[in-house]
């Protein structure tokens, strides 16, 4: 427990610096930081609907922000989790609407083709770089813009439901996930992902694959020298941590709007990597910095309602935190990734 | 259906356009990553650089001024990318992103401030010919190329890349060529921002980067870290983005077209195109 | 004036009663150490005795905390090594700092290029360097970049920065660690020329028979102290191991075997293997080693051996022939497979290959056989306790601790836990690169005793080492590898050094 203290300890030096930091630039535009902080509490605790819609954020970004964590342990860099979801996203949109089973099939089978679907797309950019040394920095990002223009392109041609919008069919109610609250967002999807965040914590600590995993992302000759195959558990990580994301997305069809269409990724791409690095890349960790981040989030909304200040002020928020993370001071070098594979390593 | 040759001579007449932002950028990474420096922040700082360059020429009208704020802002951004990489040794890809993220959020919420409208700025005066930066551009890469194989400095700048430690015992002073070759290389990215702005449209709008910082970094790679390949790079990568207008009318859907820079990319960084080996010591940290 | 000079041999770098810190550790302890013009002075002692501080403060890499810097019978201070190198100083690292992208000539002259306004003139560099190097009789061609040239030239490199400044102090740090004996008799022709110029060199050494032959003058540092100062011609090997560790050891000592060797256990025909780059490595390789017999590899780094013993342990593909173990085939077999037949390997670099230094100790005990001792889907922690107590046990490892993470243990004791780890009664075939490199004596004796102790017990042993000398002590039989072939096979007594240099340098093979 006391450990746990000490290793929160960086983190929260770090979003305090951030905050202290973001309420200069709100001072400087002639906004009051602590009328912002209070719209924010405001918007994210003050009521039942407040608190239930943070924790809906804060599922989406746990799933994602999960993703990453398992990336970066793995010595990856997955920015693509905005891609990633878009392709979860549309294949549990389109199995929802196509198939018409009992709800206890069916909503497992969206999710696992919306966790397929984010696989893929993952995993293609863990194969370039496991086979031909290519970044996986810049074919996620790259994957991102294709995944966002494809998508666009299917829900306005091919996989258009409506004739009058650019979605997809509305998915069976057999394929709805059920609400954990009346009157709020808040579905079975959050006790799904804090499951699993339980479950990858085991599984990174203790598992087999978990060692090996880790041993890459750590030492990659020492992984090497211990018969690991290097290349086939950085195709399986980014398939696992793209899997998560799309089930972001899973999650997004089933829960919220029940279809695809082009405004599904609310942006969490880059956030899920302030939340890993926030939560140090460590599942549990992971868990209390979605819900931070879910709470900004949703509290930003508020923050410029009430306050008057733009939400896109969160994002400087974000960064900063990235920012203070990456630094000697609060971290040890223990974010630091081997080192940035822009060419191929030795075979 | 177009002949041939009216495609190509279309396409080459969009292609300056198209190339310049990528080609300011391209050379602003070839320069830091010469010296050690690995910078994907160039995304955010030519978001940085539009964005400064259209808030200078609304107030001051001066489309000279606009431009050198969009300098000096390049130039800060990437001064926080080498203060962390070098005082605070930290991981050069995470502080790159970290700032990707906040110059890409703070110049929205900029936009809110400042123009009080969300989304995008006014319009405001900028450059009436634009192909003035096109042609600095060449000149620059000239100028790059002879600074960095044929001068002393730039020798020395490519040593810090390569071996730090022999730099260091040979009287080169590492951190400060790594701190000025970052700040310059910002300075170049966030002129190509500004090309978008001030220069092209005469707006700034949320997202009119659009992954170019990236694509360039693309061309950094794939030019293999030298002026004229990553020059060549965002040429071949520009005719590309250019052929996509161009077959707009056509029979092609628009999204797939818009695709192209970016699938080219992949295959490009797959290596189907060729590798070559970065900088001895390109993104790793010293401890001197 | 130093005590005891001659008047008038003021020419000269001292080290006056030098105390070197690093927070409680005393790493230099009120050393005295000079070298005149004229003269070679070795310096030798166990790795951690304070050497490398000790040249690192004479160097201006390090501030002493006390103590003075005599130079030329004055007291003097260098703020940083540009300030040494100013004063008349150079030094060649055993790692040397050179850009491999660049050329020979563009790295002799960094800093001070030739040219004008600015620019450089490329022919006046060339050239310059070029006669620099023929004066000295180095073949090197001026424009060549370095990462084509060998060791040997790259030294050579090394050392025309030093003299391109005209440094009437070199310092020279273990320089024929990585050389082969032709290039190190070369090198000696180059340091008696040096001292004949009437500079001074200090040569810091650990092979005893190079600083016998070399030097004038030698000076032995132990735990930061000087145990012995004397000429070299009061000196002879087994006293000067003494005073660097305290006791007499012969490292060199051949034991009477106990054991006759048994069946063919590990049989090679025709192994050939490439380097990462695809250039051939290793050329119709075959050997056979015995149940109970160490094969000891011998060669110059980089002809073969490391490819060679990775090939053994699968870490690397053979393009063709075969590997048997105990008569089964395990040429496609991959390393996991071999180590549950029994084979083990203590690769050459212990903290990149051999250790997760972000893994505790209990899951590096593991490292190797994480997935075949595996429970269920988890990892065995429970058998991983029990192995590193065990290597606890047997070698003593300081700050021992099981959830303590690798990193935090010291290079040696880091080596103890591969080793450790590696030579169990389980290892049937150990495959071992280098295991003494960088290790002190006394632990390097440890070693030795453990491998002749595996050996022992019945398991057959390829050890490729770089030191002739713990090849010749330690093995029954020797090959000598040159250019990726098997020159030749030796036994031990009959393998002196011009038997051993005709066949590292290919010039000879009886194979």
């Amino acid at each position: 427990m006391a450990d746990a203290l000490r290793r929160a300890g960086g983190p929260l030096t770090a979003l305090a610096a951030a905050l202290a930091l973001s309420s200069l630039i709100m001072l400087a535009f002639h906004a009051n930081p602590l009328q912002a902080l209070a719209a924010l509490f405001q918007g994210a605790f003050g009521s039942e609907q407040g608190v239930a819609e943070t924790l809906v954020q804060t599922t989406a970004l746990l799933f994602a922000g999960l993703g990453v964590a398992i990336a970066f342990r793995a010595g990856l860099l997955n920015i693509g989790a905005e891609g990633q979801l878009a392709a979860g996203g549309l294949c549990t949109a389109v199995a929802g609407a196509s198939l018409h089973l009992n709800a206890l099939f069916e909503v497992p089978l969206c999710l696992i083709a919306g966790a397929a679907g984010g696989a893929i797309w993952g995993g293609i950019a863990g194969f370039l770089r496991a086979r031909f040394g290519a970044s996986e920095v810049i074919t996620t990002i790259m994957l991102n813009y294709v995944a966002f223009l494809g998508s666009s392109y299917l829900v306005s041609g091919p996989l258009r439901g409506d004739a009058n919008a650019p979605e997809t069919a509305p998915i069976s109610a057999s394929a709805v996930l059920p609400p954990l609250l009346a009157d709020t967002r808040l579905t079975a999807a959050l006790p799904v992902a804090l499951a699993l965040a339980c479950a990858l914590a085991w599984w990174l600590r203790r598992s087999v694959a978990g060692y090996e995993l880790r041993a890459v992302g750590s030492a990659e000759r020492a992984a090497r020298y211990a018969g690991v195959d290097a290349g086939r558990v950085i195709v399986q990580a980014m398939a696992l941590s793209g899997a998560l994301a799309g089930l972001a997305g899973a999650t997004e069809v089933l829960g919220l709007l029940h279809r695809f269409n082009a405004g599904l990724s609310p942006g969490y791409g880059f956030t899920s990597i302030a939340v890993a690095l926030l939560g140090g890349s460590d599942p549990i960790g992971v868990i209390f910095s979605a819900f931070f981040f879910g709470a900004l989030q949703n509290g930003a909304l508020a923050m410029q309602a009430l306050a008057g200040v733009p939400k896109d002020l969160v994002s400087v928020v974000e960064g900063l935190v990235i920012l203070f993370m990456a630094a000697r001071w609060f971290s040890k070098g223990r974010t630091c990734l081997r080192r940035p594979a822009v060419a191929a390593d030795a075979p | 259906m177009m002949s041939p040759g009216i495609l190509a001579a279309a396409v080459v007449k969009v292609l300056p356009k198209k190339a310049t932002p990528l080609v300011f950028a391209a050379l602003g990474g070839v320069l830091s990553e010469n010296a050690g420096i690995v910078n994907i922040a160039l995304e955010g700082i030519m978001a940085g650089g539009a964005f400064a360059a259209v808030a200078t020429s609304y107030y001051t009208h001066s489309v000279a001024l606009a431009l050198a704020s969009a300098l000096v802002t390049g130039a800060l951004l990437a001064l926080v990318l080498a203060y962390f990489a070098i005082a605070q040794r930290a991981d050069q890809i995470i502080v790159g992103m970290a700032i990707n993220i906040f110059a890409i959020g703070g110049t929205a919420y900029l936009v809110s401030a400042v123009f009080g409208q969300p989304g995008a700025s006014p319009q405001v005066a900028g450059l009436r010919d634009e192909s003035a930066l096109t042609w600095a551009a060449a000149a620059i890469v000239v100028a790059l190329h002879v600074f960095l194989y044929r001068t002393r400095a730039g020798t020395h700048l490519r040593a810090v890349g390569e071996e730090p430690r022999a730099a260091a015992t040979a009287g080169i002073n590492v951190a400060a060529y790594r701190y000025g070759a970052t700040m310059a290389g910002g300075a170049l990215a966030a002129l190509g921002g500004a090309y978008l702005s001030v220069g092209e449209t005469d707006i700034y709008s949320d997202g009119m980067v659009a992954g170019r910082g990236f694509i360039a970094l693309a061309a950094v790679i794939f030019g293999k870290w030298t002026p004229f390949g990553a020059a060549g790079a965002c040429v071949f990568f520009a005719f590309f983005s250019g052929l996509q207008i161009v077959l707009q009318g056509a029979n092609v859907p628009a999204q797939l077209l818009e695709m192209l820079p970016y699938l080219l990319t992949i295959v490009a960084i797959a290596g189907f195109i060729g590798r070559a080996r970065p900088p001895a010591s390109d993104g790793v940290v010293y401890e001197p | 004036m130093i005590a005891g000079e001659p008047p008038g041999a003021v020419f000269g770098l001292a080290a006056r009663g030098i105390t070197k810190r690093f927070g409680d550790l005393v790493a230099v302890d009120r050393v005295d150490f000079d070298v005149r013009a004229g003269e070679v002075h070795a310096l030798i002692g166990e790795n951690g005795a304070g050497k490398s501080t000790l040249m690192s403060v004479l160097y201006g890499l390090l501030q002493p905390d006390g103590g003075a810097i005599v130079l030329h019978g004055r007291e003097t201070r260098f703020a940083s090594c540009a300030d040494a190198m100013r004063a008349g100083i150079g030094m060649v690292f055993q790692h040397f700092l050179l850009i491999d992208r660049f050329t020979v000539a563009e790295n002799v002259l960094l800093g001070r290029e030739p040219g004008r306004a600015g620019f450089i003139d490329t022919a006046a560099a060339r050239s310059e360097v070029a006669s620099l190097a023929q004066k000295y009789q180095f073949a090197l061609d001026s424009s060549a970049r370095v990462e084509s040239l060998s060791v040997g030239a790259r030294q050579q490199v090394e050392l025309l920065k030093v003299l391109e400044r005209d440094a009437r102090i070199v310092i020279l740090d273990e320089p024929t660690a990585a050389l082969s004996p032709a290039e190190a008799n070369a090198l000696f022709v180059v340091v008696r020329r040096l001292r004949d110029e009437g500079r001074a060199v200090i040569l810091i050494a650990h092979k005893l028979k190079e600083v016998l032959a070399l030097a004038d003058r030698v000076t032995v540092l132990r735990h930061g102290k000087v145990t012995g100062s004397l000429p070299i011609a009061d000196a002879n090997a087994n006293t000067l191991a003494a005073m660097m560790v305290g006791r007499a050891i012969d490292l060199n000592a051949r034991e009477p075997r106990r054991t006759t060797p048994g069946d063919v256990a590990l049989s090679v025909r025709g192994l050939c293997a490439a380097r990462d780059d695809g250039a051939p490595a290793v050329r119709d390789a075959a050997i056979d080693v015995r149940a109970g017999e160490i094969i000891g590899v011998a060669g110059v780094e980089g002809n073969g051996q490391l490819e060679f013993a990775e090939a053994l342990y699968g870490l690397r593909s053979v393009s063709a022939g075969s590997i048997s173990l105990d008569g089964a085939d395990i040429t496609s077999r991959s390393a996991a497979e071999r180590r549950a037949a029994g084979m083990r390997y203590v690769p050459a670099d212990r903290q990149r290959e051999g250790l997760v230094l972000d893994f505790d100790t209990v899951e590096n005990a593991l490292l190797g056989d994480q997935r075949r001792t595996r429970v269920g889907a988890a990892v065995n922690l429970r058998l991983g306790r029990e192995r590193a107590d065990a290597i606890d046990a047997r070698y003593a490892l300081a700050g021992y601790d099981p959830v303590r993470p690798a990193r935090a243990y010291s290079g040696g004791t880091q080596q103890k836990l591969i080793i450790g780890r590696e030579m169990t009664d389980e290892a049937h075939a150990l495959i071992c690169v280098a295991p003494t490199r960088g290790i002190d004596i006394g632990a390097a004796a440890t070693i030795h005793r453990q491998l002749r102790g595996v050996r022992d017990r019945g398991a057959c042993v390829v050890l490729v080492s770089y030191d002739l000398d713990e090849i010749r002590a330690l093995s029954d039989r020797i090959i000598v590898f040159s250019e990726g072939r098997i020159s030749g096979v030796v036994m031990p007594e009959l393998a002196d050094d011009i038997t051993m240099g005709n066949l590292m340098s290919g010039a000879a093979s009886n194979g």
